[in-house]
């Protein structure tokens, strides 16, 4: 998909460009208000811009139903007289559908079989949701569209539909562009960012040097690893060469995996005497030091390849007399690791 | 002769709002979605039957279906009747009558759906007949069956259209207000009775089951 929308456009100055690669999985950043929005559904064909030029698979966007993306509302729309049932094969029957879906299979991880013959109507705010998500992976977009589609759904839910979003882009090759205020979601799904900053976007190959950079301030930092073995009820992760345990994903296999820390819940030792009950222990350098708010230091540590940060109090720093280049212990207790799914 | 009144009747209101329905779905439909700067003056060419006295309306349908005008010498031509004093010439005139009655109720539930109804089935890959079929059709249903009944009973209720342009030909022009109105006239207040209490009666059940039903369905007329 590449995409040109320059220009003068009810009342706002737009400078998006892009181009992103078949199946490419995409997280759209930028506070809200930046142009997100505006820019999904300029590519869904939902709104019209003259001067915009918009190629999707080779061929020029027309409109919004000979387009192949399809977009998922922020407010999702039901279809009041339908059943669940109904509107989901809705969905299925308009576009050539390239090949079965196991839509009863993702109905169960959505948690909908119990819902399947309610009336759309009937069902809450995050319910509707994941109604409207599953009607449009029916319908087999090229390109999916999520405009925060998650944001109704508790934290589990959210990361089955993120699991069943992956399986679909697994499965039909399709790309993604997620705009997501919870950015687990984010972290789980998609490889590169493209930025909106007011109305102008940028790209960038790699999400998580633009997700961790922000998280340079403290915040979550993502790894990536891989997944290894259950070990006493934990399940077993390698991160350049070391291991670190966290607590048993719902569904998970040996491979590719990717895990994200909480800055604020690691803390740093200095050597082995201090064993404690604690799971997770990495060795690690101190590759900077930043002092915040005059009370506490985000200490960016460094392992093989990968980088993470932890944020200590100043007085924890003065004590362990951290210095750039010294070699420390990250610790951090099992359920402070966070699973962000697999990559594909 | 009420027999054939009543039958008469039935059969214009039933013709009328049949056809009317036919031209204000995609009529409505249209209007509540368009941007166009035309919007206003359709609007205000839909509702001017609400404004105008009948008679103006049956007066310029009256000129306008005289076989010394264009078109009613060509429905001469073409049927062999005249238009005027017939009831072809009585249902066009009912159709210009009543159609602000059919198009508000539909165009308020089409508005009422929003845009994001449409928008949703697009997405998916429907185009705007199938959308209209699938989604806005059946969505839109309360407030068809509203324009349906406001049509119907309106119809019956006609006067001033159906004499200027119809008169008064039992059988074929003389509807229940006509003959209602005939039988004042020549001071036959028995038969005026029951005409009347009996166009108010079935008049207030229709309406009655019309709100009543309203009150009770899900998707409700006016969105």
């Amino acid at each position: 998909m590449k995409f040109s929308i320059q220009g003068h456009w009810r009342g706002q100055q737009l400078d998006l460009q892009g181009q992103f690669a078949p199946g490419e999985r995409v997280a759209l950043l930028g506070a809200s208000g930046a142009g997100k929005t505006t820019l999904l559904r300029l590519l869904a064909g939902l709104d019209h811009m003259p001067e915009a030029q918009i190629d999707i698979a080779g061929k020029t966007l027309g409109r919004a139903w000979q387009s192949p993306c399809s977009l998922v509302h922020q407010q999702p729309v039901m279809f009041a007289h339908h059943r669940v049932e109904q509107t989901v094969h809705f969905g299925a029957r308009f576009r050539p559908n390239s090949q079965a879906l196991p839509m009863r299979e993702w109905a169960e991880a959505l948690d909908l079989t119990d819902l399947w013959q309610q009336s759309c109507a009937a069902l809450s705010g995050g319910q509707q949701q994941r109604v409207a998500l599953l009607r449009t992976l029916m319908s087999q977009p090229a390109w999916l569209l999520l405009d925060e589609s998650f944001a109704a759904l508790d934290a589990l839910s959210r990361v089955r539909a993120c699991d069943v979003v992956a399986d679909y882009c697994r499965r039909t090759g399709a790309g993604l562009l997620l705009a997501s205020h919870h950015d687990s979601p984010q972290r789980i799904l998609c490889d590169s960012a493209y930025s909106v900053d007011q109305l102008t976007g940028s790209y960038q190959p790699n999400l998580f040097d633009q997700l961790n950079r922000v998280s340079s301030e403290g915040g979550m930092t993502t790894l990536s690893g891989t997944a290894e073995q259950l070990t006493k009820g934990f399940l077993a992760v390698l991160v350049d060469r070391q291991s670190l345990y966290l607590a048993v994903p719902e569904c998970w296999q040996p491979g590719n995996a990717r895990i994200s820390l909480e800055a604020s819940e690691i803390s740093i030792a200095l050597g082995d005497q201090h064993q404690t009950s604690m799971v997770n222990r990495l060795k690690a350098t101190v590759d900077s030091l930043v002092s915040i708010d005059g009370e506490r230091v985000v200490v960016g540590l460094r392992l093989d390849q990968q980088r993470f940060s932890a944020t200590i109090s100043l007085w924890s720093r003065q004590r362990l007399e951290l210095v750039v280049g010294q070699t420390v212990f990250a610790e951090f207790k099992a359920a402070a690791v966070q699973w962000h799914g697999q990559a594909h | 002769m009420i027999l054939d009144a009543i039958g008469l009747t039935l059969r214009l209101a039933g013709t009328t709002t049949l056809l009317l329905l036919l031209i204000c779905l995609p009529l409505a439909a249209w209007l509540a979605s368009t941007r166009s700067r035309a919007k206003p003056w359709i609007e205000s060419l839909v509702a001017l039957p609400l404004v105008l006295p009948p008679t103006v309306l049956g007066f310029y349908l009256l000129l306008i279906m005289s076989p010394n005008s264009r078109i009613g010498a060509a429905w001469v031509e073409l049927f062999g009747q005249s238009l005027a004093f017939s009831f072809w010439g009585l249902v066009i005139g009912s159709m210009a009558y009543s159609l602000p009655f059919v198009v508000q109720p539909l165009q308020r539930t089409f508005e009422g759906q929003g845009p994001l109804i449409a928008e949703a089935a697009h997405t998916l890959g429907a185009h705007p007949w199938q959308t209209f079929w699938a989604i806005r059709l059946p969505l839109a249903m309360p407030g068809l069956i509203a324009a349906s009944v406001l049509g119907f009973t309106h119809t019956v209720g006609e006067f001033g259209v159906v004499l200027m342009i119809g008169g008064n030909i039992p059988g074929q022009t003389q509807v229940l207000s006509i003959l209602l109105f005939d039988q004042v006239e020549s001071l036959n207040y028995a038969l005026a009775h029951q005409l009347a209490a009996g166009l108010v009666l079935s008049s207030l059940l229709v309406l009655f089951c019309l709100y009543r039903w309203n009150h009770q369905s899900v998707v409700r007329i006016g969105g």
